[in-house]
């Protein structure tokens, strides 16, 4: 049942950090394209900065509960030999479920912060463009981290002992 | 509470939750947030919560992480390793360990166009692992050239890990970037004679492979023009000025995937799943440093690394014998600890310590990479062994931690000759881009 769900959700978080790659891709043809304009048209572009920002808050937001399900945030391995075992399931249980905790804490200030953001129209500088709407990514992004979390604190408890694990780093 | 018992207790509770393996970003997270709330006031712990995760993702210096990397999967894709390791083969392959050389020589230019040693290492795995089992190598020396040489991606510009480093340190990319180069190179050589060392001593270990003929070879140099021509253009228009770290960052990457598109090995699959890749580093390196910049404020209000600079100051002990100190500890701590972690979680405390020895903290970065480096094939979690077992599952784990012993004895060596001439890294900075 559990792992039903890991499937879907996995599948439905991989697509959104495909979006997430698509625009890291667009971003480096727009940096590309300053380069061009600046050198051989000598107009240079000058909203490239803040669409960079901007984009870079999406891409990070696409990938963070990916990277989660994936099981690709870095964690110390040191003593997985006895943290494995049945009788510590409680405990892993309870540290996915404070993670959980924490991730939805932040996800609830990052909506609020958003929303305070469109109340008073923080835009940025030049383009003037809004940027509550990649705060409200943010948001959501961490909101999908601490669902990832809570699904590991239930997986946790299951009697299964052998689930496969693969962590990658750097 | 005094504000450094509340650090000392945020330092005991970080260590308990890394223990219980909770992902380094949420530990730091925690620890700090709750930090901030006891030393400042909850309404600020909260406030940086909500606007953190959005404040320090965009933000446009940082844009290089991820271009660098989409270089790096790109690079990987359109088989440049492959040539480069051909190259290398033309040049040295019929010498003893000449294959193993060839894999060190060509991790080194793989690494200037990625920035990981994991994907170095697993990249030039695949080609090289094969050609030394045709030869008859001795895995151990098979396995620990390639998890060696695999470290060379981060200490050869572009690195990632110099990249967070800068930004922790508030060190310019650029000036880390150059600082790299040289004891990179150095490092190399090292590794080269490591293995022609051992080939000396067991003439059994590396057979050695074919002679290509003189005119042969620059032919076979052309293969790899497409490696050279891309390093020069990246790494060269920074160090010229011509674009910034994060405009080369997007050259770089669209001209690896030009090339593989050239090559014709860059399918649709193929290339959706460097995608992937890159957005899964991205996510886990600014993850870390989300969660660092909940950690950095708490232990500023701790003071502990204010004071603990003063007291180191103050002791009548001489700087480097401090300074041995430190470094002996990073390579303790780099056996377990992942590189990324131990950076983000030390560098607050020690650079303090380190700047009021005296010591620059460009030199120092270096330093920290070589260490860094030293952890990532160091028993018991060292990161490129496992990738060099995935390439190679027959060979037995304690083989290829007794193959690399030699090459972890050549960084020892690169380190010695850093600390005694700190020259080798700020040579090329200082004079490129003055003091």
């Amino acid at each position: 049942m559990l792992d039903t769900i890991e499937r879907w959700f996995e599948r439905g978080l991989r697509g959104l950090a495909y979006a997430g790659g698509l625009i890291l891709a667009g971003l480096a043809a727009l940096v590309i394209y300053e380069i061009v304009m600046r050198y051989f048209f000598g107009r240079p572009f000058r909203g490239g900065f803040e669409i960079t920002e901007l984009a870079m808050a999406v891409i990070v937001a696409c990938g963070l509960p990916y990277t989660a399900i994936r099981n690709g945030h870095v964690s110390v391995d040191v003593l997985s030999r006895w943290l494995d075992r049945p009788a510590f399931r409680w405990l892993n249980c309870a540290v996915h479920g404070a993670g959980a905790a924490m991730l939805a804490l932040l996800s609830w200030q990052a909506f609020d912060y958003a929303l305070r953001g469109m109340g008073y129209g923080d835009i940025t500088n030049m383009m003037r463009i809004p940027k509550y709407p990649f705060q409200f990514a943010v948001a959501v992004s961490t909101a999908l981290f601490s669902a990832v979390l809570v699904l590991r604190a239930l997986q946790a408890l299951q009697p299964a002992p052998e689930r496969a694990k693969s962590g990658d780093a750097q | 509470m005094t504000p450094t018992l509340a650090g000392i207790l945020g330092f005991l509770a970080l260590f308990l939750l890394l223990a219980v393996r909770m992902p380094i970003g949420l530990a730091m997270m925690i620890v700090g947030a709750a930090g901030i709330a006891l030393l400042n006031s909850t309404t600020a712990a909260l406030n940086n919560l909500g606007s953190f995760a959005y404040s320090y993702s965009a933000v446009y210096t940082l844009s290089v992480i991820p271009l660098f990397v989409l270089m790096g999967a790109f690079a990987t894709v359109s088989g440049m390793g492959a040539d480069m390791y051909r190259t290398a083969f033309a040049w040295v392959g019929h010498r003893r360990g000449g294959l193993a050389a060839a894999t060190i020589i060509a991790c080194a230019g793989f690494a200037a166009l990625s920035g990981s040693s994991i994907a170095s290492a697993a990249t030039m795995g695949k080609v090289s692992l094969p050609e030394m089992e045709r030869y008859r190598y001795n895995p151990r020396l098979a396995t620990g050239a390639i998890a060696a040489g695999g470290t060379l991606g981060i200490l050869i510009p572009p690195s990632t890990v110099l990249i967070v480093y800068a930004l922790l340190t508030e060190q310019s990319v650029g000036r880390l970037f150059l600082a790299g180069v040289v004891p990179g190179l150095l490092l190399t050589v090292l590794f080269v004679l490591t293995v022609f060392a051992v080939a000396v001593f067991n003439p059994q270990a590396g057979p050695p492979g074919e002679r290509i003929p003189m005119g042969e070879r620059f032919g076979i140099l052309m293969h790899s023009g497409a490696l050279i021509f891309v390093v020069l253009i990246v790494i060269g228009g920074i160090y010229a000025g011509v674009f910034t770290v994060t405009e080369a960052a997007a050259v770089g990457a669209g001209l690896t995937f030009l090339h593989a598109l050239w090559t014709r090995r860059l399918t649709m699959a193929k290339f959706l799943s460097a995608l992937l890749d890159t957005i899964k580093t991205t996510a886990m390196v600014f993850f870390i440093l989300i969660g660092a910049h909940f950690f950095a404020p708490f232990l500023a209000l701790t003071r502990i690394p204010v004071e603990l600079a003063d007291g180191v100051g103050d002791l009548e002990i001489p700087a480097f014998a401090i300074l041995m100190v430190i470094i002996l500890a990073y390579i303790v701590l780099g056996t377990f600890l992942e590189g990324f972690a131990m950076m983000v979680l030390t560098v607050p405390i020690v650079l303090p310590v380190i700047t009021t020895l005296g010591y620059d903290p460009i030199w120092f970065g270096i330093i920290m990479v070589l260490v860094l480096e030293m952890g990532l094939i160091s028993p018991p979690v060292g990161l490129n062994v496992f990738v060099v077992k995935g390439v190679a599952p027959d060979v037995p784990l304690g083989e290829v931690y007794r193959g690399i012993l030699p090459f972890w004895g050549a960084m020892a060596v690169g380190v010695a000759l850093l600390v005694m001439f700190p020259q080798i890294a700020l040579f090329l900075p200082d004079t490129m881009l003055g003091k």
